[in-house]
């Protein structure tokens, strides 16, 4: 046999191998598309109403919209700027208006690239597949998927003229910050119609499709302007514009909208209002029905409430010595030292401001609603409430500050210790408050009883299980910042509860009314044994533990009490004005003590109690200074601190203390 | 070694090879490969074929997927709208309080205007006014101008009834039992049974004719305090046999039990009587409630076995 005569019988071989591969690979073809016919999904028309969804939207308390869920907004293609349509598809799919929904030869090479370069997977998707994808499959990469999804491709091709797709597309691609189709990310990253976009704007939102959040414009600016350079490449690439429109582009500068670059301060108190609305109406009537929701949030209050957060933990990591949390894991917990705001109306109960920790997106766990920490010497008001009610004791009567022993049935007897472990003798009711004298504390609620602290607790709107032990006096029970911020409340309105809330009212999307928040107020507590109580609150912010509200300048009438718990795991500060309840707590999830760099701990007067004052100082700016209410039979007396006889004028340092009339 | 069937030369292959049917099959392949490439009419056939099979496929995919969610929430919305609705027509129709209450739900409240449960206010009894709100508060709240609606609603067993302003901050607010609620008609209510039944009034029974002694040697302002409608009584079928007087006061009034012997059988008629009027029959049918000095009583006393 001759060489020729071998090759071109090797040649035969080949074609006929050739041949039968083809004729295989066009059966397997047919039988996949048996297969995968038989479940496809129907394609709906037309195809440009899919997007047909009401927005649910988020309401401040001064009318502002905050948040928008769903609703796509449909732009016609004829109010798309031009360079936006030539960006996209120079970007996205050149040969848009050419092909018949699937780019056969760039589908080919893919093919192969996946197949015969290991770890390589290139895609080849047209515009139309990306509409099939997005509108009908998972984000699943399988071979079956994907013949799927170009058998529906080709079905919109044929269903559907090239406009009526691509107005499709571009309405509903992601661009990221929460921003679908063209129209709403013209408005969301340049504050204008998506007519109005010019050119070096359309390649840079043209840009973002490929990884919204890699190239967000407001978060890596450099990223993004890298992109918008390939865009522009590939419009000059594909004949779309010139080199030197190009470069005008790139040279020109992009104004991003200012608004919406800056964070949202507000995302604890929208993950609480979302998860009450879920919680009444159901995920899809809060996603998909268009609801109007009208909310308590003070927008400037809570961003005070944020700044002054952030600023306070800060300021702590600093004197701990954390402002780089690895270089000690051993102190450092998984989510850094950690904080929770929560600000409340005194006479409403609406909630005006809600921080629940330090960034809502590395760490959702909302601390001021979900976290049971516990509050320490900050539940000592409703121990005192309980004594000054229940065993007619006055501010001005003497109890001593000494060791204490309380035996507790069947167990070995509690032996609370103050935090300075220094004992001061005999000393005024008032004045072993407002100095957290802890040993004082156990030998009222080991005389009132742990059940006359608990009643109270709930009287004043404390939900978290608490159990009728003597510590329960001191916070040894976990709850939350809200229960205290809004139990708190109750006391500053003079001992009418209003129970917290943040959502005023909800509609639907014509307008009509599916529920309001009535502003009920029950009253709790003795209007004149509660002032006795605010009267001795007050004495904490002005000589007590919490004196540092004073010293940062917070001048308007307040009252308030610290909170530190065993090995400074917590710090607490709750506090009032006549119009606004503000608690806050600080320390770590892990509940890791909190030390200075000296090994000095962090008490609530120290870590919670600045940030209070911060926040409060700018909440209440302008106010008028307004004191508490004192009913008609409350009267002021000097007493001596430690005797509680009345003082004279020689008497040192003497208390001025709330009495009632007839209980003296 | 080959078979004996191959051919031995090249010219035997390519006749072989490049016969008439084999090239002509060869180029129908090409041209078939080169049309699809030009003209896509595989995509156009499976496309068409698509289309056309399109209303027999499923609802699948998450654009369905959304869409039925969406028809979920708009039917959940209705429905929660539609129940609104109906229940503020109706609230807006109803010609007593009673009827009013009668038509809310344990699921949700009404809301209606300030005129509205105004209206309704007025065309009830007064003692069974004052069980709801004084007419002094009603007037001072009406005169502070502030009030602008009326939200009711069911709660543990009661009704409760809140008077709000424009910022819905509640004004007063009161709840009713179902007791009470049945006495803010216009017509006396009737209970099924004897005195015995209703707890509130143990210890406080008393023969009616002795009852109705009592209160017959009393001023008319009194009698008038005890029994604003001592009509309705008398238009009341059956006789009365034992009255009753609760333990609870409400607003300065108390219930007064009067137990008629029907053919029906024992029933009791519920009315409403001030608090200071009523007090002072009580002291004439028990005169160890009255101080000693002025406790004279003309009748001979004596307490109703229970």
């Amino acid at each position: 046999m001759t060489v020729s005569l071998r090759l071109f019988r090797a040649a035969t071989t080949i074609i006929y191998l050739m041949a039968t591969v083809g004729a295989l690979a066009a059966m397997g073809l047919f039988c996949l598309f048996l297969v995968a016919v038989k479940d496809l999904p129907r394609v709906p028309e037309p195809i440009g109403r899919i997007n047909d969804t009401p927005a649910t939207e988020i309401f401040s308390a001064d009318g502002r919209r905050i948040l928008t869920i769903g609703g796509r907004e449909t732009v016609a293609l004829d109010d798309v700027s031009y360079p936006f349509i030539q960006a996209i598809l120079a970007t996205e799919d050149h040969r848009f208006w050419e092909h018949r929904g699937v780019n056969k030869l760039r589908t080919v090479k893919a093919l192969w690239i996946t197949l015969f370069e290991s770890g390589k997977i290139q895609g080849a998707s047209t515009i139309t597949q990306q509409l099939a994808k997005n509108l009908f499959f998972s984000f699943d990469r399988t071979y079956v998927r994907k013949f799927r999804e170009l058998l529906v491709a080709l079905q919109i091709e044929a269903q559907f003229s090239k406009q009526e797709i691509l107005e499709a597309y571009i309405n509903q691609i992601p661009f990221g910050v929460g921003a679908y189709g063209i129209g709403e990310a013209a408005r969301t990253f340049f504050g204008k119609p998506a007519g109005g976009l010019n050119l070096a704007e359309a390649s840079l939102l043209a840009g973002l499709p490929k990884s919204p959040t890699r190239y967000n414009p407001f978060r890596y600016p450099e990223r993004a302007r890298a992109r918008q350079h390939v865009v522009l490449e590939r419009m000059v690439a594909t004949g779309m514009i010139s080199r030197e429109e190009a470069m005008e582009a790139e040279a020109a500068p992009v104004d991003l909208r200012t608004q919406g670059r800056s964070l949202r301060v507000d995302s604890y108190f929208l993950d609480a209002v979302m998860k009450t609305l879920e919680e009444t109406y159901s995920p899809e009537v809060v996603y998909h029905g268009g609801l109007r929701v009208y909310t308590t949030l003070d927008v400037g209050m809570q961003q005070l409430a944020e700044t002054a957060l952030q600023q306070g933990i800060t300021q702590l990591e600093s004197q701990m010595d954390m402002i780089d949390s690895s270089k000690d894991p051993v102190v450092a917990d998984d989510n850094g030292l950690q904080g929770a705001l929560v600000a409340v109306e005194v006479n409403t109960g609406a909630v005006k401001a809600l921080v629940g920790g330090r960034d809502f997106f590395q760490t959702p766990y909302n601390r001021a609603l979900q976290s049971n920490r516990q509050p320490g010497s900050g539940f000592k008001p409703f121990l005192y409430y309980g004594v000054l009610e229940s065993l007619g004791k006055t501010p001005a009567d003497v109890m001593v500050d000494k060791p204490v022993a309380i035996p507790v049935a069947g167990n070995p007897p509690w032996k609370p210790r103050n935090f300075e472990r220094t004992y001061n003798g005999p000393m005024v009711i008032k004045k072993a408050f407002t100095e957290s004298v802890n040993t004082v504390a156990a030998q009222l609620v080991s005389a009132v009883g742990p059940d006359a602290v608990i009643r109270t607790a709930r009287r004043c709107g404390i939900t978290s299980p608490l159990g009728s032990v003597y510590s329960v006096a001191l916070g040894t029970f976990g709850v939350s910042p809200l229960e205290m911020a809004a139990a708190y409340a109750t006391f500053a309105s003079g001992g009418v509860r209003h129970p917290p809330f943040w959502i005023r009212r909800v509609e639907d999307v014509s307008g009509r009314v599916l529920e309001e928040h009535i502003i009920t107020g029950e009253r709790v507590l003795n209007e004149s044994v509660n002032y006795q109580l605010v009267d001795m609150m007050s004495g904490v912010i002005d000589e007590g533990t919490g004196n540092v509200v004073r010293r940062m300048g917070f001048a308007l009438p307040a009252a308030g009490k610290t909170g530190t718990t065993n090995d400074y795991n917590d710090a607490w500060f709750t506090g009032f004005t006549p119009n606004l309840s503000t608690s806050v707590w600080v320390g770590f999830d892990r509940g890791q003590g909190m030390r200075d760099k000296n090994g000095a701990g962090i008490t609530g007067g120290r870590g919670a109690a600045p940030i209070w004052a911060q926040f409060m100082k700018q909440a209440t700016e302008g106010e008028p200074p307004r004191t508490f209410m004192a009913p008609p039979d409350i009267y002021f007396k000097k007493v001596n601190p430690e005797t509680g006889s009345l003082a004279g004028f020689w008497t040192r340092d003497p208390v001025t203390v709330a009495m009632r009339k007839g209980h003296s | 070694m080959p078979a004996w069937s191959e051919p031995q030369d090249l010219k035997t292959w390519m006749v072989r090879g490049l016969s008439f049917r084999g090239t002509v099959l060869f180029l129908s392949v090409i041209a078939i490969l080169i049309s699809e490439v030009r003209f896509s009419w595989v995509e156009v056939l499976v496309g068409r074929y698509l289309a056309v099979t399109n209303s027999h496929r499923p609802e699948s995919g998450s654009v369905w997927e959304q869409g039925r969610l969406k028809q979920v929430a708009t039917q959940t919305l209705e429905q929660m709208v539609t129940q609104q609705l109906t229940a503020q027509r109706e609230a807006r129709e109803a010609t007593s309080l009673t009827q009013l209450i009668d038509g809310l739900s344990t699921s949700q409240g009404t809301m209606i205007s300030a005129a509205q449960f105004k209206t309704l206010y007025s065309q009830i009894p007064d003692v069974a006014a004052r069980t709801l709100f004084s007419p002094i508060l009603m007037l001072r709240i009406s005169a502070d101008k502030s009030w602008d609606r009326v939200y009711m609603e069911r709660e543990n067993g009661q009704v409760g009834i809140y008077l709000l302003d424009r910022g819905n901050n509640v004004l007063s607010y009161t709840t009713l039992t179902e007791q009470q609620l049945k006495s803010t008609g216009t017509e006396s209510p009737v209970l099924a049974g004897t005195l015995d039944g209703q707890p509130e009034f143990a210890g406080r029974i008393y023969a009616a004719d002795r009852f109705f002694m009592a209160l017959d040697t009393l001023s008319p302002e009194t009698q008038q305090g005890v029994l604003s409608q001592p009509r309705t009584l008398l238009a009341a079928e059956g006789t009365p046999v034992r009255v009753g007087i609760s333990d609870e006061v409400t607003a300065d009034m108390i219930r007064i039990g009067v137990e008629m012997d029907t053919p029906q059988g024992r029933q009791v008629l519920l009315t409403m009587g001030q608090e200071w009027a009523v007090w002072q029959v009580r002291m004439l049918l028990e005169p160890r409630l009255s101080k000693p000095s002025s406790s004279k009583s003309i009748w001979p006393l004596r307490r109703e076995e229970q």
